[in-house]
């Protein structure tokens, strides 16, 4: 291909990411340094009032939850992620069934998937049904609308993005690695740790950027099934555009949300000269 | 150093196949020992057998009388050459040949550099795999193993990997590897020339059975079969007999005594530098090719000849 048709084919791509992206970021970053509009929009004068309430302790109170959620959901995600992603690099002719597992809740939007939760958790759910019946317990469980249920539902949303990129690491391996360190002496589990475990680490980055990203901005599982209690950054930035009709603010938190995660990707890019991904 | 290994009885069958059909062989101390075969003959599942990879369905491996089968590879005084090296590529040649020294007893710093001298890998030690040749990489697969000094060192097609330039002079290394460190070598291939050239004994291997067991020489030049024969080098098949190439003269008149000779045409004659491949064939039909060095002469095509060949020289094998 020559330049000028390499260039015309990256038009399409470039123009939409300019408008998507490029675009909103502008407007963005300049709503966060106006003044709120009575009935939400920007006005003048130009201000760093919204930057100082980012400051405030109920505002980085949220920030930090949202990062501890988000945390909390990835790590989980790769504990539950590692040992099938391997199980599934070892499963033969079953392996192309368990990918397309993995892959099955794509099919369904995660709107529905998450109100499908809602079903399951609350207090006349399934779950609570099931267990009141049995006379195991006699009140319904608070399983809903609460902490615990939002990270339930991250980790559920977003276990496919973790499983992916660990099973292709691991896929990656020769099998004789393994065979050649038990040969050099190594238990099972000492050959996991100096074997298999190093040479996933690529996978192992990919999928927490993978999970974490996304986690740290959601906005539909927390808003659903935190129920309003759990205020996490996704919930307060959609409220400032909404009910508090303050733009500027929510400007702000985008801006800082997004600041900290490319902040992450820089010290990830750092430390490693290879590709993410 | 090295030791004594014995298989007895040993097979390996899976559901349809049965890749080793109970070989019973005593591996002497020291000895450089060549499993030889066509692919699926069973040679590297006997390998993976010994290794531990793989337990065997029925019979026993013996090192200096004390039973392996059973035990996990990791507890087993062996050690694998892999034909794909299977270096740890996260780890620099350092890392790969110091990666058993902390499970195994006996070795330390001092096999460590004797091994790093030996196999000339004092400046590569903070290479990683992906930064080394072939035959950098086959060295280091080796020191990662005898830095172990196992009792016995399994190689599976370690040479089939380098380039065929390569080939030869690791090839000439290895034997002098050997000698120096006197452990057991089984070395497997399907290289005939490797195994003659290599090995105080062969076992030549077909569909998991014992073809023959014996020193190079015997069964290059008294192969009990056809396919022994065959394997181990070209062979002409004289009607009951067979004969080498290089076994066959080709003259002009009558040989003389201690000579058997048939009446023959020739058909072609290649020059190929060091020797001369003449086509010829004899009276009866068949259709012979001869070694013969440059010296004795050229012959043209239609020319009338006598194949002659000594009956010492006579191939007798059973079929097939």
């Amino acid at each position: 291909m020559t330049t000028r048709l390499r260039l015309a084919a990256l038009m399409p791509a470039a123009a939409l990411m300019i408008a998507t992206v490029g675009v909103p970021f502008v407007v963005l970053a300049a709503y966060a340094f106006q003044s709120r509009g009575a009935y939400g929009g920007v006005m003048p004068p130009w201000t760093l009032e919204n930057w100082q309430r980012l400051a405030d302790p109920l505002y980085l109170g949220i920030l930090l939850r949202s990062l501890l959620a988000a945390a909390l959901s990835t790590a989980l995600c790769l504990v539950m992620a590692f040992p099938l992603a391997l199980a599934i690099t070892r499963a033969g002719r079953w392996k192309n069934l368990l990918l397309a597992l993995v892959m099955l809740p794509f099919w369904t939007s995660l709107l529905i998937r998450t109100y499908a939760w809602m079903f399951l958790l609350r207090d006349t759910g399934l779950i609570n049904a099931l267990l009141l019946r049995a006379g195991l317990i006699r009140e319904p469980l608070p399983l809903l609308y609460n902490w615990g249920a939002v990270v339930l539902g991250l980790v559920y949303a977003h276990l496919p993005f973790m499983v992916l990129p660990l099973y292709a690491a691991l896929e990656r391996q020769e099998p004789h690695l393994l065979e050649a360190a038990a040969d050099l002496g190594a238990r099972h589990w000492q050959a996991f740790w100096r074997i298999t475990l190093p040479l996933a680490a690529p996978g192992i980055r990919a999928g927490i950027l993978l999970v974490f990203i996304p986690c740290l901005g959601a906005y539909l599982i927390p808003d659903l099934l935190g129920g309003g209690k759990t205020i996490l950054a996704g919930t307060l930035i959609q409220n400032q555009f909404t009910a508090s009709r303050d733009w500027p603010f929510g400007a702000a938190v985008s801006l800082a949300l997004m600041a900290a995660v490319l902040a992450l990707l820089w010290l990830e890019t750092r430390r490693r000269e290879e590709p993410l991904l | 150093m090295g030791a004594h290994l014995e298989l007895q009885n040993l097979a390996k069958e899976y559901p349809g196949h049965t890749a080793l059909a109970g070989l019973s062989v005593e591996i002497e101390q020291g000895e450089f020992f060549s499993l030889l075969g066509p692919s699926g003959c069973g040679k590297t599942t006997t390998l993976r057998l010994i290794a531990g990879f793989e337990q065997p369905t029925r019979g026993h491996i013996l090192l200096d009388g004390q039973r392996l089968d059973g035990l996990p590879p990791y507890a087993r005084n062996v050690s694998t050459v892999f034909q794909s090296y299977a270096l740890f590529p996260h780890l620099t040649v350092r890392g790969n040949i110091e990666f058993g020294l902390r499970y195994r007893n006996g070795a330390g710093r001092q096999a460590m550099t004797d091994c790093v001298e030996m196999l000339g890998l004092g400046g590569k030690l903070d290479r990683y795999p992906r930064e080394l040749s072939g035959g950098e990489k086959q060295r280091v697969a080796l020191a990662r193993s005898l830095v172990l000094r196992p009792a016995v060192l399994l190689l599976d097609e370690p040479l089939s990997a380098l380039d065929p330039n390569l080939r030869k002079q690791v090839r000439a290394e290895l034997r002098a590897l050997q000698r120096r460190v006197g452990i057991t070598f089984v070395f497997v291939t399907h290289d005939r020339e490797e195994a003659l050239s290599l090995s105080d004994r062969i076992l030549l291997l077909k569909d998991g059975r014992c073809e023959q067991l014996g020193a190079p020489q015997e069964l290059y030049q008294r192969p009990r079969t056809r396919f022994a024969a065959s394997f181990l080098g070209p062979v002409n098949w004289i009607s009951g007999f067979g004969l080498r190439p290089e076994a066959a003269r080709i003259t002009r008149t009558p040989p003389a005594s201690g000579y058997r000779s048939a009446p023959a045409a020739v058909r072609a004659s290649l020059f190929l530098g060091n020797c001369v491949h003449v086509e010829a064939e004899l009276d009866g039909g068949a259709r012979i090719v001869a070694e013969i060095s440059p010296s004795e002469g050229a012959f043209r095509p239609d020319e009338r000849v006598f194949v002659c060949w000594r009956p010492e020289d006579e191939i007798r094998a059973a079929e097939p």
